[in-house]
């Protein structure tokens, strides 16, 4: 028993240290609701994107970097499966384009964070 | 002297004075004045029944030698009557008298050699009841005296009588007449042999005095007659020769007869002739009561008259008195004439019948006035001068100094005139027709010359080095404009109204028929023919230039109707016509032609139509250094201007047809060559139908057929001008139109990114705002710059800012093509593009020249070879420079191939070789199908397959824009026993194959492996099913 003991630590260690990159089993989607903001290097640019998800699993995406202001902002619909994000862009003629799939890791009033299927991760701060 | 004649006188002398002494013995002793004053005394009484008085009666004989006389000295009759000027009836302070008593007494002779009354005052009177003062004789009341007048006497001679200062009062109540003459002198001679009455009167008074009625005809004016007549008592016939009357200054001579008829009537004839007095002294003779008339009149002149009185004079006939009168030196000034006439001289015949008053009239023979330095010369006949209406029939010849016609302008036009002309005509008229400017009774013809005239009035100033003028009233013979005929002609006419309003006219050419133009209560028509053979106008900045033209127009107008439009009727034809407005240009240099006419909209006159029929053989415009030139230009429009409303453009509504050929067009700022060969359109104020039309631009060749509408909405700022055109063409150049067409109606306020190289575009292609045009395209041959696009078929839409194609399919060398997209430009620096792009039968490779930034998205494909389709729906906000805002990048996509070929090259070599391909393996892909899909700066690859001889591929994975990638290959079939894989990363330069986990399993197929990511075969079918919904079979 004591010897089992000595992996606790290992075993928290490994929790802790996984934690970030483990999916939130059953993320709260009225935390998602609201705008949230990131900045980014693009090709060694700094640039600043903005989402804004609806209650109504609308949204909205604007980038002021480029001069694409809320106005020009481009709209998707979402959706919300476990810790699945599902973006589908539509197009200005009301299509549906693009489809985005992210894997919520985090997601709190303030912060949220997801990654695709490439492993790329992505962090955002809730727009107050 | 001879001894015996001497002598015979002395004896003479001798017996004369004893006779003279015996006579005076008798005197003295026999007829003493006592004697024979109480002889008269007592007979007087026996004859007159008034009271007399006689001072002393004496016989004479050396004062009336060589016949004794009878002197009375003071003899008195008194016969007091009520209302005579005195009681006394006459009052003769000497009498005397001598009579040849042995002719009465042996010859019944009655021969009075001399009579002389001195001092005598008269008083004669009647009453009102007819009863005269000097009815004083005692006669014989019992009998009436009917018997005709009989000489008792075989002779009768009155040698001479002599009066001297008299002085006679007659007045006649019944009448009621007065006459009056003081110191009044005369003699008079008289012979009467049987009926033959001859004798000589000569009278003078210097006061004399006639008064009838209540007007004063002579007012103590001098008088002298000298009346030498003969008078046929038995035929009453008075014949008199060379007669003279002074009346003050006035001499006149008359000769003639005056006879009485049985029935009385009496006969004239007498001529008459005057000296020449002045006019002024004569009407200071003619009575305050006759001269009214002339108040306010001022004339003068030296004027003589000759003349006739001829026929009967009766009860109810006058005798015609026919005057040749002269004037010379006349003046005339009348207050309400603003000029006076001087120099006045001619002839004139008067005519005056009493006896029917349209019968006198007044004969001018070159009567000539002067006022200022303008003569007027007049001939002709004014008839029926006394009844109530004169006739005038003048004819007129005049040299008028123009400036002198001012003053009889109305007081309220302050016009003025410079320059001379002259000219004759001919002037018809009653006299009340012209006193109440009755022009459409009158009948005037003139024609004039006129030198270096001018009119100025208000605003207006009119010049013209020569003019002549015809004018003809009524216009005889002309229906619907009899009034006035009008010919001008101006050699060099100059016109100018304000500072902003000029024209000169050259040759100018002008007959006018009109109707009354007087009547301006009524509606007027005026017909013009308008020659000139240039005109120059100016008018708020705009310039008119007319060469040889010629227009006849019809007017119709109410000059009182202020509301309503006159009604014109024009025809023109002019060989040159120029409009210049600031840099605006508009010419027609080859005979334009056509009809112009305006009147005001049936029921609504405050509105104006006009209609406009032109066509013109060659037409330039110009503005700024835009120009337009086109032949045979035909225009056919009707113009209803409408100022209620405020949109100036508005105000306009035009309804009609253009038809051109040969037009040429240039546009400032675009270096294109525009031809428009043949255009034809219908418009209306809202609507404009091109019913054919064709344009060459530059390298670009179409027709246009269809309509633009809601054009009164877009004027108004309400709403997009729309037009719904088929646009054919044999070739167009597309990048060429929306050069031209980039930025119509954008907003002006954006600040624009100026080039310092101006041949540099400086923006983005702006789409046309304010329009919403449709084009149902046709063209055979499109020019994309880097291969010809054949049998373009679909529909272009512009909407407010929005370009459109619609289903627009085409083929090109490489593929055939169907294409929908969406360019918009909210903003400048924001530009927003959307297109589906389906290409069949494409040559893979071909791609990259299509569509180059395709080298970013799927560089992969660069690696295939052969045909395929692709198909491609993405839609991104470029910057103005077209860079893509990647942040805004998404977009779907496949390429389907079958047969292709795999590119050799190190990347097939490291990858083959690392998936243990046999060295036989050929490249050639029998099928490849790829799905994948663009957002932002990740272009994600859908798992796809492909197959190669023996071996299958599954390839998925992700590239991004900045060209780094992520694949993953799994080996799914092949010969060898054992599945491989390899993950394929980095960039072109370093990219790195390494042995992977396979992904996929074995014999996957990634369309139907229900193992495969489910979520994803979900994307790739609604990529499929999205992309499919655009395409049209």
């Amino acid at each position: 028993m004591k010897k089992k003991l000595i992996y606790l630590p290992f075993l928290a260690l490994i929790a802790i240290v996984f934690n970030a990159c483990m999916p939130v089993e059953t993320p709260d989607e009225v935390l998602l609701v609201g705008d949230w903001t990131r900045d980014y290097d693009d090709d060694g640019v700094t640039k600043t994107e903005f989402y804004e998800y609806s209650a109504d699993n609308t949204g909205l995406y604007w980038n002021p970097s480029e001069n694409v202001l809320k106005t020009d902002s481009q709209k998707f619909t979402w959706s919300l499966d476990k810790s699945d994000l599902t973006r589908i862009n539509i197009f200005k003629n009301g299509t549906p384009g693009s489809t985005e799939s992210f894997t919520i890791t985090e997601l709190t009033e303030s912060i949220l964070k997801y990654e695709d299927d490439f492993g790329v991760k992505y962090s955002f701060d809730k727009v107050e | 002297m001879k001894k015996s004649v001497k002598i015979s006188l002395i004896s003479l002398g001798s017996v004369i004075a004893l006779i003279a002494i015996v006579i005076a013995i008798v005197l003295w002793i026999v007829f003493t004045p006592a004697r024979m004053t109480k002889v008269v005394r007592d007979q007087l009484p026996k004859y007159l029944t008034c009271q007399t008085n006689v001072g002393s009666v004496e016989l004479t004989f050396f004062s009336t030698f060589p016949e004794f006389g009878l002197k009375i000295n003071r003899l008195t009759l008194i016969n007091p009557m009520a209302g005579a000027v005195s009681d006394t009836l006459l009052d003769a302070g000497e009498a005397v008298c001598s009579i040849d008593f042995k002719a009465f007494m042996n010859n019944d002779e009655l021969i009075i050699n001399h009579v002389l009354l001195e001092n005598v005052t008269l008083n004669a009177y009647v009453n009102k009841a007819g009863k005269a003062n000097f009815d004083v004789y005692r006669s014989d009341t019992t009998q009436i005296d009917t018997s005709a007048f009989e000489n008792p006497f075989k002779k009768i001679n009155m040698k001479k009588l002599v009066l001297e200062n008299a002085k006679i009062s007659y007045v006649d109540e019944t009448m009621p007449l007065s006459f009056a003459a003081n110191r009044l002198r005369g003699t008079m001679s008289l012979n009467m042999i049987q009926d033959q009455l001859d004798a000589v009167v000569d009278l003078g008074s210097p006061e004399v005095s006639l008064r009838y009625d209540t007007i004063s005809y002579i007012e103590k004016t001098k008088l002298d007659i000298h009346f030498p007549f003969s008078f046929d008592v038995g035929n009453s016939k008075l014949s008199m020769d060379q007669a003279k009357l002074g009346l003050s200054d006035f001499k006149l001579s008359a000769s003639g007869t005056v006879a009485v008829q049985k029935n009385d009537d009496v006969n004239t004839d007498i001529h008459f002739s005057t000296e020449k007095y002045g006019l002024n002294a004569l009407l200071a003779l003619v009575p305050k009561a006759f001269t009214s008339s002339l108040e306010g009149m001022k004339m003068d002149g030296v004027v003589s008259a000759t003349g006739t009185v001829k026929g009967v004079f009766n009860e109810v006939q006058m005798p015609v008195i026919d005057l040749d009168v002269r004037m010379d030196k006349g003046t005339y000034e009348y207050t309400s004439l603003p000029a006076k006439m001087f120099d006045m001289q001619g002839n004139a015949r008067v005519n005056i019948d009493m006896n029917d008053s349209l019968a006198s009239y007044v004969q001018l023979y070159d009567v000539s006035a002067k006022t200022g330095q303008s003569t007027v010369v007049a001939s002709g006949e004014i008839d029926h001068i006394l009844a109530s209406d004169m006739l005038i029939d003048l004819d007129l010849d005049m040299n008028l100094n123009l400036p002198e016609l001012e003053p009889f302008m109305p007081e309220d036009m302050d016009m003025q005139f410079t320059g001379r002309a002259k000219g004759t005509g001919n002037v018809n008229f009653l006299l009340s027709d012209a006193m109440n400017f009755r022009l459409d009774k009158m009948n005037m013809t003139g024609q004039f010359v006129a030198d270096d005239m001018s009119l100025t009035y208000d605003s207006l100033y009119l010049h013209s080095d020569i003019t002549k003028l015809k004018i003809q009233i009524p216009n005889t013979g002309v229906k619907n404009t009899d009034f006035m005929n009008a010919v001008v002609w101006c050699d060099n006419l100059k016109y100018e109204y304000g500072k902003n309003m000029s024209a000169i006219i050259l040759n100018a050419d002008m007959i006018a028929n009109t109707t009354n133009l007087t009547e301006t209560d009524k509606l007027n028509r005026m017909n013009f023919d308008v020659k000139f053979s240039h005109l120059n106008g100016f008018m708020d900045g705009m310039q008119a230039l007319l060469d040889d033209s010629k227009a006849r127009m019809q007017l119709d107008m109410n000059f009182n109707d202020s509301v309503s439009y006159p009604t014109l009727a024009c025809d023109f034809d002019v060989r040159r016509l120029k409009a210049v407005v600031d840099d605006t240009t508009a010419m027609i240099t080859e005979y334009p032609k056509g009809k112009f006419s305006m009147r005001s909209e049936n029921g609504e006159p405050e509105k104006l139509v006009m209609d406009v029929d032109m066509e013109g053989q060659q037409t330039f415009g110009e503005m700024g250094a835009q120009k337009f030139m086109a032949k045979d230009v035909v225009l056919n429009t009707n113009i209803i201007y409408d100022d209620t409303e405020t949109n100036t453009m508005l105000q306009w509504k035009p309804t009609g047809n253009v038809a051109l050929e040969d037009g040429h067009v240039v546009v400032d700022g675009v270096d294109a060559k525009i031809d428009i060969p043949t255009i034809q359109f219908n418009f209306t104020p809202d609507e404009y139908i091109i019913n054919d039309s064709r344009f060459i631009v530059d390298d670009s060749d179409f027709r246009l057929k269809g309509t633009l509408s809601n054009v009164g909405n877009y004027l108004k700022n309400k709403g997009l001008l729309k037009g719904n055109f088929d646009f054919t063409s044999d070739k167009t150049d597309v990048y060429r139109l929306l050069e031209l067409t980039n930025g119509f109606g954008a907003d002006t306020t954006e600040v624009v990114p100026q080039s310092s190289d101006s041949s540099v575009s400086t923006g983005p292609y702006m789409v046309p705002k304010g329009v919403d045009l449709q084009l149902n395209i046709n063209i055979k041959n499109v020019d994309l710059g880097f291969d010809i696009a054949k049998n373009v078929l679909g529909l272009v839409y512009v909407r407010d800012g929005v370009l459109a194609l619609e289903n627009l399919r085409f083929n090109t060398s490489a593929a055939k093509l169907q294409l929908t997209a969406m360019y918009e430009t909210p903003r400048r620096n924001h530009l927003y593009l959307w297109f589906d792009y389906h290409m069949m039968d494409m040559e893979i490779g071909e791609l990259f020249s299509m569509i180059p930034s395709l080298d970013s998205i799927m560089p992969m494909l660069r690696s295939f070879s052969g045909k395929g389709e692709f198909h491609f729906a993405v839609e991104t906000n470029l910057d103005s420079m077209y860079n893509i805002k990647k942040s805004t990048l998404q977009g779907i996509g496949s390429v389907k191939g079958e047969d292709l070929v795999l590119m050799d090259g190190e990347t097939f070599t490291e990858i083959a070789k690392k998936l243990l391909f046999s060295k036989k393996t050929k490249n050639k892909v029998d099928s490849l199908s790829v799905e994948f899909q663009v957002v932002r700066n990740n272009v994600e690859v859908y798992p796809f397959l492909i197959v190669m001889d023996k071996y299958k591929a599954v390839v998925a994975g992700r590239h991004n824009l900045d060209m780094s990638f992520n694949y993953h290959i799994s080996l799914i079939d092949s010969p060898l026993p054992f599945q491989l894989g390899v993950d394929v990363k980095g960039t072109m330069d370093k990219m790195k194959v390494t042995h992977a986990k396979c992904k996929y399993a074995r014999m996957y197929r990634p369309a139907s492996r229900k193992e495969v990511d489910l979520k994803k075969l979900e994307i790739m079918k609604k990529i499929r099913e999205t992309l499919k919904q655009e395409v049209i079979e």
